[in-house]
């Protein structure tokens, strides 16, 4: 149960909620792409992709290098393990909760008392 | 559920043979649910429960091999008797692990004598999404598939 990575699968989530930062994702899945490339595509302006691009990369989502005078953003897939993570480590504390419920129910219809 | 989410919806489903009645009893009563753990490995160490929307609940459970100990809780934010709880969550342990709000939903559907429960666990929108945007799903699989593509590693 111990979700070791909680804190960045959080991250990595709260990065995918927004629409925008999901489409940028989906274009650097594609190839590799300067901030420049992606201001024109998006219609937004330089410091509105840039806020993107750093929520982005706090979530390890994406990184940044430098090219000669510009930045290049690509994608780090590695992240996108955080949140399977997340995923799995919750269905299985589920399935544990609904396996002692199961149990339970069986226990009062039988008219077992508590065990202690 | 039938809203949209953007953040990841983790849906488990089981069908427990008990009338829904009964199974409610196990998120509002706590004569039934201090007796409701969360697995074997887990010992249940003290519990509080006020099912009502804006009333807390909170679980303390403990690791039978390790001795980490969890508060698990949240608030209740609908309660329909014998249907629907939805519910905040959010774990913290001794050992400084933890995990910030999420949302439970609860619902429990007849299925004749026995009863179907449906937990939808979802993090809390950070922001709202128009319905026709691109799922986080699809967003994930188009990365996923992308990176495929590239030859590159994706796990």
């Amino acid at each position: 149960m111990v979700i070791n990575n909680a804190a960045a699968a959080d991250r990595v989530f709260r990065a995918l909620a927004d629409p925008t930062r999901r489409r940028i994702l989906e274009r650097l899945a594609r190839r590799d792409h300067v901030v420049g490339e992606l201001v024109e595509q998006f219609d937004m302006s330089q410091p509105a992709v840039t806020k993107h691009l750093n929520v982005l990369a706090e979530a390890r989502l994406v990184s940044r290098h430098r090219r000669g005078r510009e930045r290049v953003c690509r994608l780090e897939p590695a992240a996108l393990r955080h949140s399977a993570e997340w995923i799995e480590a919750c269905r299985t504390l589920w399935s544990a909760r609904l396996d002692a419920l199961e149990t339970l129910m069986t226990d009062i219809q039988s008219g077992k008392e508590p065990s202690r | 559920m039938s809203t949209p989410t953007q953040s990841p919806p983790l849906v488990v489903r089981r069908v427990i043979a008990a009338p829904a009645e009964l199974v409610f009893r196990a998120w509002s009563d706590p004569a039934v649910a201090s007796r409701w753990g969360w697995g074997k490995a887990y010992d249940t160490i003290a519990l509080e429960l006020d099912c009502r929307p804006g009333g807390a609940w909170r679980h303390e459970i403990r690791n039978r091999e390790s001795g980490e100990t969890f508060w698990f809780e949240g608030v209740f934010r609908e309660v329909e008797p014998g249907r629907r709880v939805v519910h905040t969550f959010q774990w913290r342990s001794d050992r400084g692990y933890r995990q910030d709000e999420s949302l439970v939903a609860v619902e429990l559907l007849p299925r004749g004598a026995a009863t179907e429960v449906v937990i939808t666990h979802t993090l809390l929108p950070a922001e709202s999404v128009a319905d026709t945007d691109t799922g986080w799903h699809d967003c994930l699989e188009q990365i996923d598939a992308a990176v495929r593509d590239a030859g590159g590693e994706p796990r």
